[in-house]
């Protein structure tokens, strides 16, 4: 079975293929699984190709996949060449229009992940949330399998913060007792924005660009009276982008000097 | 798109730039812009980056850059300098560029006192390559190359570059060490450095710099590995008690 994981580099799309992998080794089946990425670098496509069968099987580029994942927009141009009408299509259906996705396959599944995991637990461990939902799907594969596979891959994390074991638990547990949408898909809640996002209350003028956001989350950390969060806006690099409350800001300017993709900025109106 | 949140030197039609998200790089280049357009020099500047990830600097702003051989940004811009003493040269180099291939490009021109803004961005590994030790690295810091933590022995301390060129330089030389936690400090760095060239002297600031990607930290265990670092190297100046 050869299955197809495409996304953005930083959304855990390695780290899940090469868990699934190695669940599948674990379990008595024979796997391969092949890295392709460009610059290591966030906001890039990232792909992963997973090979599972019951034979021998050695890890090539194949021409078909079987199961394609889809968790970014972005990753559709990749994928659809390995798209044809015996591929079963999963897709993050809170970020991903369902009309983007290409036509010819035969079965399209729709998980909204990230909205699941930003509700329940928190949004990094979305990719565990498509992992624990993948596995159940393509062969009922025995929880132990796969806990003890991330566990192999992410235990020098949960040692270090002991929160992490849990959350990534909860994200494992939701994704395999979900049950995918099969036609009433979900609404991609997280919206792409292009221009720029602009509040002018409390008299001030807060301006974020989306096209300039990377997510890295600095303005948060450095705004002293905690009035920035992430809003549901998604920016060009398929991150939420932050949100400025007018109402608490006291014009510090700390967002602005810190930001280094020159992205946000309060000033007086 | 017109953004006026950037400085004006900065080049708009090439943004959004190539480094990671919460860079440090680009951190100080935002602060190395708002200073120049602040001292309408953007005419004047040349500007040299190295191998590393300072080359993602490269089409960073609207003014002459050069893309120089691993370490010798520093050579580049006194030929530079020399050959027009009308231009600013400012050569921008990472930790690796600058206290490893080098180093003794650096020493020299410390010595020699020739009039260049070096600037060089610490982050304590090489970050391009997927983050391998560097001489900067601390005992005990993991990176890719040094899975179980840097050891003292075989690998030796860390180097502390400010305090080897602040036994070197000219006394003229301006040498001064600022943290990304603290922006206006650098701004003012910049500043008296764009004087010091200007008097036709040699002028060094390291800055310690954050890297989210290798280190592998989100923003707040950034800042809190970057104080860290402040403690191992002190932020100061040379002469000291100036």
């Amino acid at each position: 079975m050869n299955i197809l994981i495409a996304g953005e580099g930083g959304q855990g799309i390695q780290t899940i293929a090469e868990t699934l992998a190695y669940a599948a080794f674990l379990s008595g089946l024979d796997s391969s699984y092949l890295p392709s990425f460009g610059v290591e670098q966030r906001g890039t496509p990232s792909v992963a190709y997973v090979t599972i069968s019951g034979e021998k099987s050695f890890g090539y580029h194949f021409k078909f996949a079987d199961i394609a994942v889809i968790l970014r927009e972005r990753a559709i141009p990749k994928v659809s060449e390995l798209v044809n009408p015996r591929t079963t299509v999963i897709f993050d259906s809170s970020t991903i229009d369902r009309s983007k996705i290409p036509s010819h396959f035969k079965e399209l599944l729709g998980i909204p992940a990230t909205r699941l995991a930003q509700e329940k637990i928190q949004p990094k461990v979305f990719n565990v949330v498509v992992l624990g939902a993948m596995s159940k799907l393509i062969f009922d594969l025995d929880k132990k399998y796969l806990w003890q596979a991330l566990e192999h891959y992410l235990g020098k994390k949960f040692l270090k913060n002991e929160l992490l074991r849990d959350q990534n638990t909860l994200a494992l547990d939701l994704g395999y007792e979900f049950i995918f949408e099969r036609h009433d898909y979900s609404k991609p809640i997280y919206k792409t924005k292009t221009s720029k996002i602009v509040d002018d209350s409390e008299g001030k003028i807060s301006t974020v660009y989306p096209t300039l956001c990377k997510g890295c989350k600095i303005c948060l950390l450095k705004c002293p009276v905690k009035a920035i969060s992430m809003s549901t806006d998604i920016g060009f690099f398929g991150n939420p982008v932050p949100k400025i409350d007018n109402k608490k800001c006291i014009l510090c300017h700390n967002c602005s000097t810190f930001c280094p993709d020159t992205a946000i900025m309060v000033e007086k109106s | 798109m017109n953004y006026k949140t950037m400085p004006k030197c900065y080049k708009n039609s090439s943004k959004p730039h190539f480094f990671c998200p919460g860079c440090g790089h680009a951190m100080i280049l935002k602060q190395l812009g708002s200073t120049i357009d602040e001292l309408k020099i953007s005419a004047e500047v040349v500007f040299g980056i190295d191998i590393g990830c300072s080359l993602l600097a490269w089409d960073f702003f609207d003014f002459d850059t050069i893309q120089t051989h691993h370490g010798r940004v520093i050579p580049v811009m006194i030929g530079v300098k020399k050959a027009n003493p009308k231009k600013v040269a400012v050569a921008y180099m990472g930790d690796g560029g600058g206290y490893a291939i080098g180093l003794q490009s650096l020493i020299h021109a410390a010595y020699r006192d020739d009039p260049v803004v070096a600037i060089l961005v610490n982050n304590t590994n090489y970050a391009m390559t997927g983050g391998q030790m560097a001489p900067t690295t601390f005992p005990g810091e993991i990176t890719t190359t040094s899975s179980s933590g840097k050891k003292s022995s075989g690998f030796g301390n860390y180097l502390d570059g400010l305090k080897l060129l602040s036994s070197v330089a000219d006394q003229s030389a301006y040498l001064e060490r600022v943290s990304v936690s603290n922006p206006r400090q650098i701004v003012s760095a910049f500043k008296k450095a764009f004087e010091t060239s200007d008097k036709n002297h040699f002028s060094f600031i390291e800055i310690l710099s954050i890297c989210p990607t290798n280190w592998k930290t989100d923003a707040a265990d950034s800042f809190e590995f970057l104080k860290n670092m402040e403690d191992k190297f002190p932020v100061q100046k040379y002469p000291l008690g100036e």
